[in-house]
């Protein structure tokens, strides 16, 4: 049961859709919204380096970024306030400082499911880490979890990534047992690499998705996943892609290849993760 | 506008003026009976030198290190913990040398730290920083890669005369002005740094600090002119390979960014053009006025600090004939050049014993380190991370004790004449200039260009992105090719 759902509303250009997934999610559920603002002044104020002589540029740099993260943020809050409003939806603004995975983390103790743009959290035009927030915060075990992409596009078909590992199990089983979204037509795909016997696994998980009332297909794709999996994607024209994921170490990512690294940095559609 | 960071300490403030007095008091007991000495370094290795060097590292690390820890940027962005910190590693180089030296010692140190060293430095800056920062170009260009590098050349042309932070404050608005409808324009703003902020200002002392402190040093002031070649052929090669970047980039911009471009124009205009006018006026009194010897055609020696009280009525008449308004335009604090007197005057005396050091093991050093492109990489390298001046100092004294080849006669100290290899000067001076574009923090005007870049919307590179991107690919190969043809 959702009843509480936590949206980053972090100043890029995915949090519209944020909003208007969480939103969409929240009528259907009749929960209540908190939009999450997170000011870094640690990151803020870091400008790196400074010169003899540097100082004071890098403290009008300094407050100028503040001031900027300010702005959007107040900007934001009043986009999420407003679409509640006029969408007749419960809400309230958490509004933090300080350290911005630990503050999401402290916040995503008491809602049921976070929102979040792919590839940006709380940057506010000023910081750009290029998503690596976003790794971090589902490193930490930030989880359910929907990223969403610029783009806003009502969720109707489904994909689950399933090579049979617990996480991808657990992922799949959220999905069902969340019941986030109505049962909605869904392919299970297996990639290249995954252990055991790929029809089977496929036969498996799509017994178990038709259990739960979700109409499956089944697809499977001779490519490892990090090379087809956003492909696939849009050929199944699904809007949602589930899967499971696990932080792992830099090297770890190098030698495995980490799909959920991959898909949270190039999707153009929502992701939901869980594990 | 820029504003006082922290509260005052008030036992730090007691602390300053303590240290700053007793400075002061020492240095006029002494100067008092000591006219005509010139101070310096005894060729000895100093006792215990490894204690006495502690001061110097520790001003430089603080530098370094507490702008970037959470707990301390807050409190180093006051002066006066900057000056705190400085005035602390005066008093330890001081109390070293009572310890191994002798009180006698002390005089002759501060004599050439802070009446020979700092004073004239500082007042020279004050004055390029204050006079230069009444002058306001604004507008907006159509950016073009002919223009960009028109930009970029006129840069590369004036810093030298303008010094590089002038040139830098002066340029950089109107250009990204001028660059504001396109997209691309980040490698616009690093060429930028790379010729207006550090090798544009290699052909005269007021160019650079590190030159300046050369020619405060003895070396002349029309010398730094005969670097015209590598200035030239360095510049020359940094615009050609800039100008074909910037057409390819420009080709990528969109029809209807260059369509804004070509439309959104406002003609360049100049105010505050008298100033032009006093830097000319810096520029001869630098050149001519010395009190060392007499002005040019005439019998008359100038008293001491003579050169310094007219640059000081240059920025009277400056402040006289510049309107508030371009202050408020170019953004204008005395922040930045107190950060520089603050630091500087702890830099300068806590330097004294590793130039002493260096002094006594100069002959070692250098049966190893002794071709020109040694020095030139070795000043550029360190010059790429602390602070140039300093490092071109340190060079500057190595060098002397490479009696060979042509040479260059600077001042003398202790009445014993000074020698410094022709083929070393050149190395260092491109050194200390031109690898000061390396990163960020190699040269002041660096940093201020990219935060007024970052404040007008340029996703400007991370300090290794600056280094891994740009300066280590663009720069290194023309460094390379600079020590092959000039420097070999």
């Amino acid at each position: 049961m959702i009843k509480r759902i936590l949206v980053a509303l972090s100043g890029t250009p995915c949090t519209g859709s944020a909003i208007a997934h969480a939103i969409e999610l929240a009528k259907t559920h009749d929960a209540e919204l908190s939009g999450v603002t997170v000011i870094d002044p640690n990151k803020l104020l870091d400008v790196g380096p400074i010169p003899i002589g540097g100082a004071a540029a890098a403290h009008e740099l300094g407050e100028h970024r503040m001031h900027l993260a300010e702005e959007h943020i107040e900007e934001a809050i009043g986009q999420f306030e407003t679409a509640c409003g006029n969408a007749g939806v419960t809400n309230r603004v958490l509004r933090e400082s300080g350290d911005s995975a630990e503050k999401l983390l402290a916040d995503w103790r008491y809602h049921d499911l976070t929102i979040i743009g792919l590839r940006g959290l709380f940057e506010y035009g000023v910081l750009h880490d290029h998503g690596h927030l976003v790794l971090d915060v589902i490193g930490a075990g930030l989880r359910p979890l929907l990223a969403v992409s610029e783009e806003h596009r009502p969720i109707q078909r489904a994909m689950v990534s399933y090579d049979g590992s617990p996480l991808a199990a657990r992922a799949m089983k959220a999905y069902c047992m969340l019941d986030i979204w109505k049962p909605m037509p869904t392919t299970v795909v297996s990639f290249l690499g995954q252990d055991g016997d790929s029809d089977t696994l496929l036969a498996d998980a799509a017994s178990y998705l038709e259990s739960h009332t979700f109409s499956t297909t089944k697809k499977r794709i001779e490519e490892k996943p990090r090379n087809a999996i956003l492909r696939t994607m849009e050929d199944c024209d699904a809007d949602l892609l589930v899967m499971g994921a696990a932080k792992r170490t830099r090297l770890g990512r190098k030698l495995l290849g980490d799909t959920a690294r991959f898909a949270l940095e190039n999707s153009t559609r929502p992701i939901f993760l869980h594990h | 506008m820029h504003h006082a960071h922290t509260t005052k300490s008030r036992p730090i403030q007691i602390l300053c003026i303590l240290a700053a007095v007793t400075i002061a008091t020492w240095l006029g007991i002494w100067l008092s009976g000591h006219h005509d000495s010139h101070g310096g370094h005894d060729s000895h290795m100093p006792h215990y030198w490894y204690f006495g060097i502690l001061p110097f590292i520790a001003i430089l690390g603080a530098i370094a290190v507490l702008p970037l820890l959470n707990k301390t940027r807050h409190w180093w962005e006051s002066n006066l913990n900057r000056f705190f910190i400085a005035m602390l590693c005066a008093v330890a180089t001081i109390g070293y040398m009572i310890f191994t030296s002798g009180s006698e010692s002390i005089g002759p140190m501060l004599n050439h730290a802070i009446m020979k060293d700092f004073i004239p430095f500082i007042i020279l800056l004050f004055s390029l920083y204050v006079i230069s920062g009444g002058i306001y170009l604004s507008g907006d260009l159509a950016a073009s890669p002919r223009v960009n590098t028109t930009f970029l050349a006129i840069g590369a042309g004036i810093a030298s005369f303008i010094g590089t932070t002038g040139a830098s404050m002066l340029l950089i608005r109107p250009l990204l002005k001028t660059n504001s409808q396109r997209k691309y324009k980040v490698h616009t703003i690093v060429v930028f740094i790379f010729l207006v902020s550090n090798i544009g200002g290699t052909l005269l002392p007021i160019g650079d600090p590190p030159l300046f402190l050369g020619y405060l040093r003895g070396v002349p002031f029309m010398w730094t002119l005969g670097l015209w070649p590598m200035w030239a052929a360095t510049c020359g090669v940094l615009l050609a390979m800039y100008f074909i970047w910037d057409s390819i980039m420009y080709r990528k911009e969109s029809a209807k960014d260059n369509k804004r471009d070509e439309t959104q124009l406002h003609p360049l205009r100049l105010q505050g053009g008298i100033n032009f006018l006093w830097i000319g006026g810096i520029v001869a009194t630098a050149a001519l006025v010395d009190s060392a010897k007499p002005l040019i055609g005439t019998d008359w020696t100038p008293f001491p600090y003579c050169r310094e009280l007219i640059m000081l009525l240059f920025v009277v008449l400056s402040l006289q004939t510049t309107s508030k308004a371009i202050h408020k335009a170019n953004n204008f604090t005395y922040e930045a050049i107190l950060e520089v007197a603050a630091l500087f005057s702890g830099i300068f005396i806590a330097m004294q014993v590793p130039l002493a050091v260096l002094g006594a093991s100069g002959k070692a050093i250098t049966e190893t380190m002794n071709q020109p492109w040694h020095f030139f990489w070795s000043t550029g390298s360190l010059s790429s991370f602390l602070d140039n001046a300093p490092t071109y100092v340190v060079f500057f004294e190595l060098s002397k004790s490479l009696p060979e080849g042509e040479m260059l006669q600077v001042n003398p100290i202790n009445g014993v004449d000074q020698f410094v290899p022709i083929g070393l000067l050149i190395a260092i001076s491109l050194g200390s200039v031109f690898m000061g574009a390396m990163t960020y923090i190699g040269n002041g005007p660096n940093f201020m260009v990219k935060a007024i870049a970052e404040q007008e919307g340029v996703e400007m590179p991370s300090f290794f992105g600056y280094m891994f991107k740009y300066s280590i690919p663009v720069l290194i190969p023309i460094f390379i090719l600079v020590t092959i043809f000039f420097l070999l």
